[in-house]
């Protein structure tokens, strides 16, 4: 056998030292004799692996959702400029009228009228926005008389419009009072004279309420909540709904039931649609989300600390302080665990993972663990990290990286655990505050 | 529901349909991909681009044909497009891709790979229940072969001997069954 053959062989079996890597590389050429018998070998490896590869149970999703976002985009953005230049933006900047913005308009509206002969009826919104999209973290959909579009910030809503987050988004209905869209969220947007009413599809919403001239009421298939001017989260899944009040006062029911209660701060209501048995009490846990308003809600393990109480320098008025401990190896670690089985967020290009922390120096490196529980893959990175002050730092997705035999995070996967973590003792202090995914 | 059936639905409208289309020929994409770019990190990524190209083309399908076979041929072109204007692998692996697509240039080169893959299936049914057990590790799961050696509590050595050994008979095998 051939020097070249025998290092592909070595090549094959993932054994080539340094100095027998680069040998192979200068042997490995079209000119040499053995040339078309080593690719072959190579060639039989690359198909024993198309043979034996699995079928990817995701992909049929993952291309839809690529789809959908592709799709109708051009047309989408020519009637979403018009719509934003006509109707949608006039609270937030007023534009000086000059020659280019009459020409825009007109060609914007020739745009608008164009397609909306050619797709008579179907995305052209009536009447004046009620809402904008003021705030996005990865795909927003806006369901308009059976035409699906896709979201942009800044983008006008409509009187029965549904709008979908993937991952996070907020709107701003123009009263002011905000629509927190958390992960995998839908809701419908209706507004009557003075009266509001928004309709949980399902997922998560998280709103704080102006005060109301007229009636302001949201509604899952589980629960029908009447809000006093407050802030509030309300969720669906499964057919139950749990309201938690963080500040001020609602009125809630079961969708069947005929009475409603009243539920203050501090206060939460779990039902579903047969459950006539509805007393408020005390909220028994708060989740990430209540205080940070920045992810959807999980298990979170870690405590809630008033900044008053820990270390000074952060802005905010909580934080989470790591008692969790765990035990890598030889090594007890000790940290904040966000834990939510239905998914944190999805993972894309661009992602990065920010967060505030403080930790003593008994801690001696800044760890972030990642686990998606689909794909069973648990990846991590670290940092050296700062003591003794509030810090923000910044992990991008591409540095965290998986264990030496599992296969990477892939974009499109599902991310349940966040695991922020240091070496523990008694003696480690360690805090997080405001976590957040940022796409950049 | 037929192809045709599901490509008419897709095309006026119902998009989500076209689902079933990458379900069924999933596997089929995945060979010839893996077969031209024998790295497994741009495996997916081109596959997931194939289907999402094909979709874009759809109005051009012509109803009839083989929509398997099409896509096939759109996921040759991605990947040659794709080697074209991509040299991040190392040189060893570009040297073998550059190879790989001069083996895809005529009418009839996914017949011959269609050929090579119903050989290499009908060895491989052949080899040892062992060895099938550390190929499966190695190619479909993708472990290392430390990897493989832990799980099935083997010595690394030995773990590669057989690996080297199966891929031997399997060549023999192929380029016979090929040839007769």
């Amino acid at each position: 056998m051939s020097r070249l053959l025998e290092l592909t062989e070595l090549f094959l079996d993932h054994s080539l030292e340094d100095d027998q890597k680069l040998e192979f590389e200068q042997l490995y050429q079209p000119e040499h004799e053995d040339f078309e018998t080593a690719s072959e070998l190579i060639e039989h490896d690359a198909l024993m692996v198309g043979m034996l590869s699995e079928k990817d149970e995701r992909l049929p999703q993952q291309v839809i959702e690529e789809i959908k976002n592709n799709r109708d985009q051009k047309n989408t953005d020519a009637v979403m400029d018009y719509i934003r230049k006509k109707e949608g933006d006039s609270h937030l900047k007023e534009s000086p009228v000059s020659i280019q913005s009459i020409v825009y308009k007109v060609v914007a509206l020739a745009a608008f009228l164009i397609l909306a002969f050619i797709v008579p009826g179907k995305i052209a919104a009536k009447g004046q926005h009620i809402a904008i999209l003021s705030h996005l973290n990865g795909p927003v959909t806006i369901m308009r008389n059976g035409v699906e579009l896709d979201g942009d910030k800044g983008v006008a809503i409509f009187e029965g419009d549904i709008v979908r987050s993937d991952d996070q988004a907020e709107i701003t209905l123009d009263d002011r009072s905000t629509v927190r869209l958390l992960f995998n969220t839908e809701v419908k947007v209706s507004k009557n004279k003075q009266d509001w009413s928004i309709d949980l599809n399902k997922g998560v919403v998280d709103l704080v309420v102006s005060k109301q001239e007229g009636r302001f009421q949201v509604n899952s298939p589980a629960m029908n909540v009447v809000v006093v001017g407050t802030e509030f989260s309300l969720d669906y899944f499964s057919g139950s709904s749990h309201l938690k009040v963080k500040e001020g006062h609602v009125k809630a029911k079961p969708v069947t039931a005929k009475s409603f209660v009243d539920v203050y701060t501090g206060q939460e209501l779990s039902c579903n649609k047969k459950n006539l048995d509805y007393d408020p009490r005390k909220i028994q846990k708060w989740m990430f989300a209540d205080f940070e308003r920045s992810l959807p809600e999980g298990d979170l393990y870690g405590n809630i600390k008033s900044t008053k109480t820990i270390p000074a320098g952060n802005m905010s008025e909580f934080a989470i302080e790591a008692v969790k401990t765990d035990v890598m190896g030889s090594k007890v670690m000790k940290g904040v665990y966000l834990i939510n089985q239905r998914g944190i967020f999805t993972y894309k290009k661009n992602q990065y993972v920010r967060f505030k922390y403080w930790m003593n120096e008994h801690g001696h490196w800044l760890g972030v663990f990642m686990r998606s529980e689909l794909d069973k893959i648990t990846a991590y990175g670290s940092k050296k990290p700062v003591f003794g002050k509030w810090q923000e730092v910044e992990f991008s997705m591409e540095e965290i990286l998986p264990k030496v035999e599992n296969k990477p995070l892939k974009y499109g996967d599902v991310i349940t655990h966040i695991h922020l973590m240091t070496d523990g003792s008694n003696d480690t202090e360690f805090y997080i505050d405001d976590l957040s995914i940022i796409q950049k | 529901m037929k192809d045709d059936q599901i490509i008419n639905k897709v095309l006026n409208g119902d998009y989500e349909l076209y689902s079933q289309l990458v379900t069924k020929y999933n596997l089929d994409v995945v060979k010839v991909v893996s077969a031209m770019l024998y790295s497994y990190q741009e495996i997916d990524d081109l596959v997931q681009k194939t289907f999402i190209e094909a979709y874009n083309k759809l109005d051009r399908f012509e109803a009839g044909r083989d929509f398997g076979k099409w896509t096939k041929g759109i996921a040759r072109n991605m990947v040659k497009a794709h080697l074209r204007t991509n040299s991040r692998s190392d040189k060893h692996i570009r040297t073998y891709q550059e190879w790989s697509l001069s083996q895809f240039e005529g009418d009839d080169c996914l017949e011959t790979l269609q050929k090579k893959y119903s050989a290499l299936e009908q060895c491989f049914d052949k080899v040892s229940e062992s060895n099938r057990s550390i190929m499966e590790l190695k190619y479909r799961k993708r472990l290392s072969i430390q990897a493989i050696a832990d799980q099935l509590n083997r010595s690394l050595d030995g773990i590669t001997k057989a690996l080297s050994r199966t891929r031997a008979e399997l060549r023999t095998c192929v380029r016979r069954n090929l040839n007769s």
